[in-house]
């Protein structure tokens, strides 16, 4: 992410952010990848705890081993897989003494999707952290699905240019979702 | 696509830019408008933090904090020197600290892989919140197939589990504190253990269990 992100996690390890910054910077991220995974009935608990336990564990977050982004991720994806046993721990208890199951438990998901929804969030995250055009570029040649023809003759951009965009952009995420998996 | 994007990286190989291609490649619309979480979040945040003997400010705040402790302890001791100073300014908690249990590893039953394992459980009352902090850990790195889990455990009166509640995935490297899940008392749920559980997408116990111990009161 960008130069801001990056103060804040080196503030965060030393001590001097406050965890509403922190919050502000990634509270979409981590509230987007419990939403996903989980749904909306448990995603902001466990937002909330992810940010918690972020706090209380501060001092073992360490810059040098990845970003504040892909540590809290890393929370995040525990807590989602904590939550879901603890739901699915909850629900058998209600079968076995006969209750209806609760509707507002959250579906189910396995280690492996939590993962993948968290790579997917990690870079719509990322893309979001990119200049505008290559943002753009990027959505319309991989969400919207269109060539790099297309796309020029949609913005009217040189086919150069565009490719030139794509590429740096591309690069970008990479270095980013890696960081994120560290 | 797929074409045009060979040549990324001016013909080095770029291994990953295809993972990147095949996450974006399944975004939505949806994906692309990340929203801030509803308020009521913060709020909660800030509620569980503020519960916190630490209280959600900067450090050279919370040093400010821990001086004047200190200072205040000296004057009222006459002398205590530092370190004992220090570590009763960080601990700050000991009155949250509802009940204790040293887990030990038994070599006849539990797996293995924990024999040289130990830590200390402490069952802290935050406000109303309870939770279990790990102190005192040796735990075994595991490979990635495995994963460490905190439960609580309701015995019946000759020691069999009655019921065993998940609590948390644990951090071999950063065991830390868990919340006591809503619904599970621990004067019923009073045995902490600590099991090796595979990847498997069994929620269930794995029956690999490394460390056990009764929690008792301070």
């Amino acid at each position: 992410m960008g130069d801001h992100t990056d103060a804040l996690g080196a503030a965060f390890a030393s001590g001097h952010a406050d965890l509403r910054a922190i919050y502000d910077a990634h509270g979409p991220l981590v509230y987007a990848i419990c939403r996903k995974a989980l749904g909306d009935d448990g995603a902001g608990e466990v937002t909330q705890d992810v940010f918690v336990s972020a706090w209380r564990a501060r001092d073992q977050f360490d810059p040098a081993r990845g970003t504040l982004a892909a540590w809290l991720v890393g929370i995040t994806k525990r807590r989602i897989i904590d939550h879901v046993r603890r739901e699915r721990r909850h629900s058998d208890r209600r079968a076995d003494i006969g209750e209806e199951p609760s509707t507002a438990t959250s579906r189910s998901v396995t280690e492996a999707e939590v993962d993948r929804v968290a790579d997917r969030m990690t870079i719509a995250h990322a893309l979001d952290s990119l200049p505008t055009r290559p943002r753009q570029m990027i959505g319309l040649a991989y969400v919207e699905g269109l060539t790099h023809q297309e796309i020029a003759e949609r913005t009217g951009i040189p086919l150069g240019t565009i490719k030139s965009d794509i590429r740096r952009g591309l690069l970008a995420l990479r270095e980013h979702i890696g960081g994120a998996r560290s | 696509m797929s074409d045009d994007i060979d040549d990324i990286g001016d013909g080095k190989v770029v291994p990953d830019v295809s993972d990147v291609e095949a996450l974006l490649r399944e975004l939505d619309a949806d994906d692309l408008r990340l929203a801030a979480p509803p308020e009521s979040v913060w709020t909660g945040i800030s509620e569980a933090i503020a519960a916190d003997p630490a209280p959600v400010v900067a450090l050279e705040s919370r040093r400010a904090h821990r001086r004047s402790w200190i200072l205040a302890a000296a004057a009222a001791v006459v002398l205590i020197v530092g370190v004992g100073v220090i570590a009763i300014a960080n601990r700050g908690d000991s009155d949250a600290v509802v009940s204790s249990a040293v887990l030990v590893h038994d070599p006849a039953t539990f797996d293995p892989l924990g024999a040289d394992a130990a830590a200390t459980a402490k069952l802290l009352d935050r406000d109303g919140r309870l939770e279990i902090e790990l102190t005192d850990t040796t735990l075994p790195s595991l490979s990635g197939d495995d994963d460490l889990e905190l439960w609580l455990i309701e015995p019946d009166s000759a020691g069999n589990p009655v019921d065993i509640a998940p609590v948390a995935l644990i951090e071999a490297s950063d065991p830390g504190t868990y919340r006591v899940p809503d619904g599970i008392d621990p004067s019923s749920h009073f045995v902490v253990d600590i099991s090796i559980e595979p990847r498997d997408g069994d929620a269930a116990h794995s029956g690999r269990s490394i460390l056990r111990g009764a929690l008792e009161s301070e």
